[in-house]
């Protein structure tokens, strides 16, 4: 695990060097590492326990919600509705979501978590939650973080902390079994041990590093409406991320996040943001139809040949050289 | 002064097990005592592998109880029954094709928390020490037969099912395999139901078999009583 952590030491300081010589770009900076939270919780669950979760939003959107609404209805002091943001978050996005995969999966587990936020963004907009969340103006003003350097350093420490604790918890004991898990559970089951335990642990870490994540995202964002929270089409960006930068690495998806925000950033000048969707979901149309394993995969593949090509070509021995 | 009856390892009483249009088990009865190897035979589609599953817990019966060391196992969910005691092989062999030999062994080692020299211990039974580090798809088929027996003896069975552990295998493998069963039993003090259709190998291993048709149990007892009734003749020849 010491060369993990480097690899994670190394990633955080790039972070804060991109912070540090992009001054005047923070909003980027502090943008791209939210995502690269989502990405990364929604990847860490995903790749690695073998369901497709599309209602990963929920933890997110809960967490922001409930955050921004005691902020917004009562005044309660910004630190303490985000601690309350991510015990409401994660709690009730693990308690939803926990059954649901404990008694389905595959297909009907991805059906059930996309009607899942199909039905909460509905709900969130509605005349019967009007009252509470702001309908589809949503809440705001609410207390908001800032792009500072402080904030970017923060949130860069706490990502590549989560990334090298999940990593670590992968290659933990559990980590092993849901190796097994991921792939056929009846093995995990014929060992001694119920598969869900270990799955549900998963979802309960990414769910956890989602809610943080949606906390913060509100409050920098200065409001809680259902494109930034609970939106389909922001869960499907979060996949888009992941996807571009490779699914099964967590780091992948910290690039995926970096290279989307950046290109919609760039995008945002000269097109309108159906032209920008097209794009960028294109490139993860493509990315994913001719390298599955994300530009994480294509990295790799380059370096293996480029380590072959490094290596000296052994020459057969001429036996007349020394004669 | 009456003679104490001894608890069974494992008892079924009047199990039934039904699905859409067929009965999987009828009213079946089986006793099997601590430190025996029974044999259970039976055509194809008579119910061997329903009675397995169902024991496992993979399947819940319509009637009937199934008991562990006098306890019903109603209710008892598979890991649990595994951690019991109770486990079973199946009939073709579940691995991961890139997870090696050895984190297929350690994993049962792992979830119970055993220690890690079990792995080696049990690798050097079911001889398969030398490809710890191999990868699964690289064994022979009596290779992912030893394979399947060595990942549910890290879980410390004390009642141990083999369902068709003798399918596909040459004679001389087969062999192998019974010698591989009789270490079992004698190293982990293992009480086994055999269940194939190699008669010759199940005869080998069984101290006494159960035959099944059509979900009935038909005939029990030693196996050259078992060959020669004529209802068994019967059921195997149709």
């Amino acid at each position: 695990m010491t060369r993990e952590l480097y690899k994670w030491i190394a990633t955080f300081g790039v972070l804060v060097a991109i912070a540090i010589v992009m001054p005047t770009q923070l909003s980027f900076v502090i943008t791209a590492t939210l995502f690269g939270v989502f990405a990364m919780s929604w990847s860490f669950f995903t790749s690695f326990s073998g369901y497709l979760n599309l209602g990963h939003v929920i933890f997110i959107g809960l967490a922001g919600y409930t955050s921004a609404a005691l902020n917004y209805h009562l005044g309660w002091p910004m630190w303490l509705c985000m601690i309350c943001g991510v015990i409401v978050g994660t709690g009730g996005g693990w308690l939803y979501l926990n059954p649901i995969h404990k008694r389905i999966s595959g297909l009907s587990f991805e059906m059930v978590s996309f009607l899942s936020i199909i039905a909460l963004s509905n709900l969130i907009v509605s005349s019967y939650a009007r009252p509470l969340t702001g309908g589809d103006i949503g809440l705001s003003p609410i207390d908001g973080l800032f792009s500072e350097l402080w904030l970017a350093v923060v949130l860069a420490l706490f990502l590549c902390a989560c990334g090298f604790g999940f990593a670590w918890y992968l290659r933990s004991d559990s980590g092993k079994v849901i190796d097994f898990a991921r792939e056929d559970q009846s093995i995990v089951r014929q060992a001694g041990a119920d598969p869900h335990k270990y799955t549900g642990r998963l979802l309960l870490l990414s769910g956890l590093v989602g809610a943080i994540g949606g906390v913060v995202y509100v409050h920098y964002s200065g409001a809680a409406v259902v494109s930034n929270t609970f939106a389909l089409a922001f869960m499907i960006r979060i996949i888009v991320m992941a996807i571009i930068g490779g699914r099964f690495s967590l780091r992948g998806a910290i690039l995926g996040a970096y290279l989307v925000v950046f290109l919609s950033m760039q995008l945002m000048q000269y097109v309108d943001a159906y032209v920008q969707f097209l794009v960028i979901y294109g490139i993860g149309f493509v990315i994913y139809f001719f390298a599955p394993k994300g530009l994480v995969g294509i990295i790799d593949a380059l370096w293996v040949r480029v380590q072959r090509l490094a290596r000296p070509s052994r020459k057969p021995q001429d036996d007349s050289a020394g004669a | 002064m009456a003679r104490e009856e001894s608890v069974p390892v494992l008892e079924l009483q009047d199990v039934n097990k039904v699905f859409p249009g067929v009965k999987a088990l009828v009213d079946v009865n089986l006793r099997v005592e601590k430190g025996e190897i029974r044999g259970l035979i039976g055509p194809n589609g008579s119910g061997k592998s329903t009675m397995i599953a169902t024991i496992m817990g993979n399947y819940r019966p319509d009637g009937g109880r199934v008991l562990y060391e006098g306890k019903d196992l109603a209710g008892v969910r598979v890991w649990d029954r595994v951690r019991r005691g109770i486990n079973a092989t199946n009939q073709t062999a579940t691995y991961v094709a890139d997870l090696t030999i050895r984190r297929h062994i350690e994993l049962g080692v792992d979830v119970n928390h055993f220690p890690k020299e079990d792995v080696e211990r049990v690798a050097e039974i079911v001889d398969l020490l030398d490809a710890l580090d191999e990868l699964p798809s690289a064994l022979s088929a009596v290779g992912a037969k030893k394979l399947e027996l060595g990942k549910v003896l890290t879980t410390r069975p004390s009642f141990l099912m083999l369902d068709e552990c003798f399918a596909g295998l040459s004679f001389e493998e087969g062999e192998e395999m019974a010698n591989i069963i009789k270490r079992v039993v004698t190293d982990y003090d293992v009480t086994v139901l055999v269940v194939d259709h190699n008669l010759g190998l199940v005869e080998q291993v069984a101290q006494v078999t159960t035959v099944i048709d059509r979900g009935v149990v038909i005939a029990e007892g030693p196996f050259q009583e078992i060959v020669n009734n004529l209802v068994v003749i019967d059921a195997y020849m149709g």
